[in-house]
């Protein structure tokens, strides 16, 4: 081949390939050619000074480019797959563990020491003060730490558990971790979402009643236990963009059609602990009360004396229904919609006798109300 | 609009390319300017009108400095020439670094003026600087077409990050820029390169980097610490020199020859030698408008000028900071260490300079002292974490691919291996040229294509 030939067929070859992405992405865009069956955002766009000023319009238009490209979710599934095959073991924040298992990242670096102290100190006021009962949930990168990637990092949940029976005490301490740990070869938690199933959250409440002494005995099977959905895909798969084995969630039977009033931020809720119509929604989870509240007031039916007030987040939801039977009323302060100041809404109860206090929530959700 | 944008790919530069070679040679010009514009006003359209004023303010000072060659009055006109490109060099690229600097050490507080920092700014700047000092010095005419000169000092390709271009190594083609078929393919081949080098290599060292960085520098062990470095040095070698070869790459596009700015640095065997192969149209630059003539006590000047290099990459004092640790140990290698060095092998002499290179690698990349402090510790194994520990083995076997051919294409050997095949005279060494010189380019432009879009 001539020099000259060579070099038109250089020029020919990267011209080509830049015009195919090109015209191909304006054609779709146009409407000519078919788009992949991904919602496009609409391109929002407004001239103002300020925008012009600090290159935000363009960085918007540019935005919008990239996230309307054609076939987009293949090209990204490629570079997925290619980071994959170059032995990447974390997407997005989640890490690909062992055993089709996936696993939140939560670093060691993300919880300073700072962040600790005032955590614990919050942990001992309300031990000391309401005589609250301390339960919080390890992990699953915690409990099943041999299926995470070799030498990924990871938070040592269970030495801030140690640092919390110290400064709690033994009476307000529930050891979860030694239980859950106990049953790890169970399925305790979802393999594509950070919660813990409805067994682990039984494991949780037997080691609470042996904790809370002094309850009324009531039984649950485990081994009965019934499925509700059997496709359901955490969200680990959206953050990663990974096709995942489809699992099912499992509930007690036992806990089903109880006499309830669920009042929801003052609201009536459907009184049932479950939400049948969460199952097929993006959130699936949901189908546990939900989380978008600030505080719940579940009127169980029962004629007991006392009441319960869980300062609890989304893992808390699956063991509720597992407590209701113990208590006349319980009372949910979703933390999250506190942050660090979630002592605050134990306001409303100052003065009332007949009430106790559990917290139950995940470590890492305890120590981000923290970091906020 | 950046260089490994859609925007720019896939609409700014095939419409632009298109434009330049359909209209005849006298308009490309006109149609480089235009572009340039385009592509400087999309991020501060603002920032165009200073553009703009640095072309006219030179191209007048150019004329009046050529009317009046030969007298006094000439020197007063460059003088004001320079004043002036200092003045708007200062004001836009520096006002609030001085500020800073002020109010630390003076204890007042002064506010800030807090505008984005214009692209490219010491780039066209110096740019248009080298202009009147060549046509005061009489190394060139004057350039009478407004927007010849203008299309010089706005021309888009080496406003990310240089290469600096002289005006009298452009002057001609200026005239009527005429691209060769030659030029445009080994262009387009540059141009793939060196998006390969910013898109695929550059940015994975700095998600390396960010990894390491976000484990916070009192929890690092020393194998950590290095590989950070590592990450860091590959990040700005890749960014910086992908960049000079996509501007490359496009100047050879138009038909223009635009200088080399990295020649291997990490090959080098002393911190002088570093210095001459990393970002060199600064320091020719630097030595050719700053140096020639008479300096008095030219190794000072020598040390304040690579130490005032730092700050070519940004406002900061920690660059400030990496420019003088260089700085020093250039002093030191022309004061006495150059001849130990001719009595060392060149592998001692390569790490020695390997170590100090990667010791300031550390000021550039931490904002404050006491972080630098720390992390030197635990670059040799006074860190928190010992020598090595779960984070080092995690990360390498995140990042082993890509720091591997960091390591491959840093080195010159590859790129004698391809001179090997070129200028071999067997056909199976020819054939494997050809065949690659086609198949690599479109293969990186494909693959940084990929990770564009699809991420």
């Amino acid at each position: 081949m001539s020099e000259k030939k060579n070099d038109l067929f250089t020029i020919a070859i990267v011209a080509a390939i830049l015009m195919i992405f090109s015209t191909t992405d304006l054609l779709t865009k146009l409407g000519i050619l078919e788009k992949d069956n991904i919602t496009e955002p609409e391109l929002e766009l407004s001239l103002s000074k300020d925008d012009l000023w600090n290159g935000r319009f363009f960085e918007k238009y540019e935005e919008w480019e990239q996230e309307t490209f054609f076939n987009r979710t293949k090209w990204s599934e490629i570079v997925r797959n290619t980071r994959l095959t170059l032995g990447r073991r974390e997407l997005n924040g989640i890490y690909l563990g062992k055993r089709g298992r996936y696993f939140e990242k939560h670093a060691g670096e993300d919880y300073p020491l700072n962040v600790m102290e005032r955590a614990l100190d919050d942990l001992k006021e309300i031990s000391e003060e309401r005589n609250a009962l301390i339960m919080l949930i390890p992990t699953s990168d915690e409990v099943w730490k041999e299926d995470l990637p070799g030498y990924a990092d990871s938070f040592d949940q269970s030495a801030f558990l140690g640092r919390v029976r110290d400064t709690v005490g033994e009476e307000a301490f529930i050891d979860l971790y030694a239980s859950l740990k106990a049953h790890e070869g169970e399925r305790l938690y979802y393999s594509t979402d950070p919660h813990w199933t409805s067994l682990g959250a039984y494991y949780g409440y037997l080691i609470w009643r042996r904790q809370a002494g002094n309850k009324l005995p009531v039984y649950y099977d485990p081994g009965k236990l019934v499925s509700v959905k059997e496709d359901f895909v955490g969200k680990y798969a959206e953050k990663t963009g990974l096709e995942m084995q489809e699992e099912s969630i499992l509930t007690f039977g036992e806990t089903y059609r109880r006499s309830l009033s669920v009042l929801v931020d003052g609201e009536e809720s459907p009184e049932e602990f479950y939400h049948d119509e969460k199952l097929d929604s993006a959130e699936p989870l949901e189908y546990f009360l939900g989380n978008d509240f600030r505080v719940a007031e579940i009127t169980t039916g029962r004629d007991r004396k006392e009441s319960l007030v869980v300062i609890g987040d989304s893992y808390a939801n699956s063991m509720l229904p597992l407590l209701a039977p113990h208590y006349r009323k319980i009372y949910v302060i979703y933390a999250e919609s506190f942050g660090a100041d979630w002592k605050r809404a134990l306001g409303m109860f100052e003065g009332r006798e007949d009430l106790e206090y559990l917290l139950l929530q995940s470590v890492p959700d305890y120590l981000e109300l923290y970091r906020q | 609009m950046e260089f490994g944008s859609i925007v720019f790919l896939l609409r700014f530069l095939p419409i632009f390319i298109a434009f330049y070679y359909v209209v005849p040679g006298r308009m490309k010009s006109f149609i480089l300017l235009l572009g340039s514009l385009c592509f400087y006003a999309w991020r501060v359209p603002i920032y165009v009108v200073l553009l703009l004023a640095t072309a006219v303010s030179d191209y007048c000072h150019g004329l009046l400095i050529e009317k009046y060659k030969g007298k006094r009055t000439a020197g007063i006109i460059l003088g004001n020439a320079l004043f002036f490109d200092s003045a708007l060099l200062l004001f836009f690229g520096y006002a609030d670094f001085l500020i800073g600097a002020i109010n630390a050490v003076t204890g007042l507080e002064i506010s800030k003026f807090d505008f984005p920092i214009p692209l490219g700014l010491t780039i066209f700047i110096f740019q248009s600087m080298s202009y009147v000092i060549d046509v005061f010095r009489g190394n060139v005419e004057a350039q009478r077409n407004l927007i010849s000169y203008a299309a010089f000092v706005t021309m888009f390709p080496q406003m990310p990050g240089g290469p600096i271009v002289c005006y009298r190594d452009v002057e001609q083609t200026l005239r009527i820029p005429k691209p060769e078929l030659h030029q445009i393919s080994g262009g387009a081949k540059r141009f793939c390169i060196g998006l390969a080098k910013k898109v695929l290599l550059a940015d994975l060292a700095g998600e390396l980097w960010m990894g390491v960085e976000s484990l916070g520098v009192s929890s690092l062990s020393m194998g950590t610490a290095w590989l950070g470095v590592f990450a860091f040095a590959f990040r700005m070698y890749y960014a910086y020199s992908g960049l000079a070869d996509m501007a490359i790459g496009i100047g050879m596009c138009l038909g223009f020859s635009l200088p080399e700015s990295f020649r291997y640095p990490f090959a080098a065997s002393s911190v002088t030698d570093f210095l001459h192969r990393w970002n060199m149209s600064l320091v020719i630059w630097v030595k050719e408008y700053v140096f020639r003539g008479n300096v008095p006590g030219r190794l000072f000047g020598a040390f304040l000028a690579w130490s005032l290099m730092g700050l070519w990459y940004g406002p900061d004092g920690t660059f400030l900071l990496w420019g003088v640790w260089l700085a020093v140990f250039y002093v030191l290698e022309t004061i006495f260490w150059k001849r130990v060095q001719k009595a060392l092998p060149f592998v001692v002499n390569w790490l020695l300079t390997m170590l100090v290179i990667s010791v300031g690698w550390v000021f550039f990349a931490l904002n404050d002292m006491e972080s630098v402090k720390i992390y030197l510790y635990a670059l040799f194994g006074q860190g928190a974490a010992g020598l090595m520990d779960d984070h080092f083995w995690y990360l390498l076997s995140e990042y082993f691919p890509v720091m591997s051919l960091g390591i491959v294409f840093a080195l010159p050997q590859l790129s004698m291996l391809i001179r090997c095949l070129r200028e071999g005279r067997s056909g199976l060494s020819m054939a494997l040229y050809r065949f690659g010189e086609k198949t690599v380019p479109a293969i990186l432009l494909l693959l940084s294509l990929l990770k564009i879009v699809g991420e």
